[in-house]
């Protein structure tokens, strides 16, 4: 079969995608066989209806693929992959219904399904435990250190942000990633992490509680708050 | 938890629903507009939920990474590549 001299010949080597390149092929053929059952709508369209629509989103995804891997060359991979995998299964998006949500859902998948396999992470263990102590911990705070906190995170630069953001376990800070930055509704969330809404909301109420004791730990490493919580 | 004012919805229930209230995930109407009552009233839960804003702003702004140009380009290229190939099955098949 010629197209598969013409596949292998474009699929650049990565490490981590290695694999890849053989389902490719595979995609490659399905795309064809849904166009023509499918629709009337020629390879030539699909594509400039997919540049079009979808390459606007290489930012923020790129963006959203920098905090899953941690890593500018492991996230190209990722995003290339991504886009690839799009494009071959474009015909199953749905033309109307949210794009970015769909692609993210591509990216997300391909995450999971590639990198973090062939990085054989762990999962979280007890996602659902402890939530209960976190409540209680967050309620505890006085008024007075309220007003601290808040003054100190005035002062926390972006860097901050960025390494504590880094530093939270996965799964919460891809749930934190995607409604604050990209500012998805939690049903989106639930699809394109494949998981309840009540989990998406259990990974975004520990996240951020973990996000804000490490950007208090920020602020006191800084001494813009002292050891009790009063403005240093 | 109780700032020790008196509300009609206590800053227990005000705060457990902090994340839906900021993430605009409300669906009960009457739920959203006693918290909106009782931010007015209450000092330390209005602080409460602008501490959670703001980290929710901090997370926005600390992100927004460009994609580098090579990556434009390998994308734009791949894409190509594989237009040219499913074009040419299009074909042989007509």
């Amino acid at each position: 079969m010629g197209t598969k001299c013409r596949v292998r010949d474009w699929v650049r080597p990565a490490p981590i995608f290695s694999k890849v390149a053989a389902s490719q092929i595979a995609f490659v053929a399905m795309a064809i066989n849904a166009g023509e059952s499918q629709t009337k709508e020629s390879v030539a369209e699909r594509t400039a209806r997919f540049e079009r629509d979808a390459l606007p989103f290489l930012d923020p995804l790129y963006s959203a693929a920098l905090r899953m891997t941690k890593n500018p060359q492991n996230a190209q991979d990722l995003v290339q992959e991504t886009y690839v995998k799009a494009f071959t299964s474009f015909h199953q998006y749905e033309d109307g219904t949210n794009l970015k949500a769909w692609l993210y859902r591509v990216l997300t998948t391909t995450f999971i399904n590639t990198y973090r396999k062939a990085q054989r992470q762990p999962l979280i263990a007890g996602e659902e435990l402890q939530e209960w102590q976190a409540a209680e911990a967050a309620t505890h705070t006085s008024d007075k250190g309220r007003s601290a906190e808040m003054e100190a995170l005035d002062h926390l630069p972006d860097s901050d942000v960025k390494d504590a953001l880094q530093a939270m376990p996965e799964d919460f800070r891809l749930a934190v990633y995607l409604a604050d930055v990209e500012g998805f509704a939690y049903k989106e969330i639930a699809e394109i992490m494949e998981t309840p809404v009540g989990t998406v909301m259990s990974r975004l109420h520990r996240g951020r509680r973990i996000l804000r004791e490490s950007l208090a730990d920020y602020a006191r490493e800084r001494g813009f708050l002292s050891t009790d919580g009063a403005p240093a | 938890m109780s700032c020790g004012n008196h509300h009609d919805t206590n800053c227990r229930d005000v705060l457990d629903a902090a994340f839906l209230f900021i993430d605009d995930e409300m669906s009960d109407g009457t739920m959203r507009h006693a918290i909106e009552i009782h931010l007015e009233e209450c000092g330390p839960c209005l602080k409460e939920m602008s501490i959670i804003r703001r980290i929710k702003e901090l997370v926005f702004r600390s992100s927004g990474d460009s994609a580098p140009d090579t990556l434009r380009k390998a994308i734009r290229g791949q894409i190509t590549q594989l237009r040219l190939t499913m074009t040419e099955v299009e074909i042989r098949r007509e």
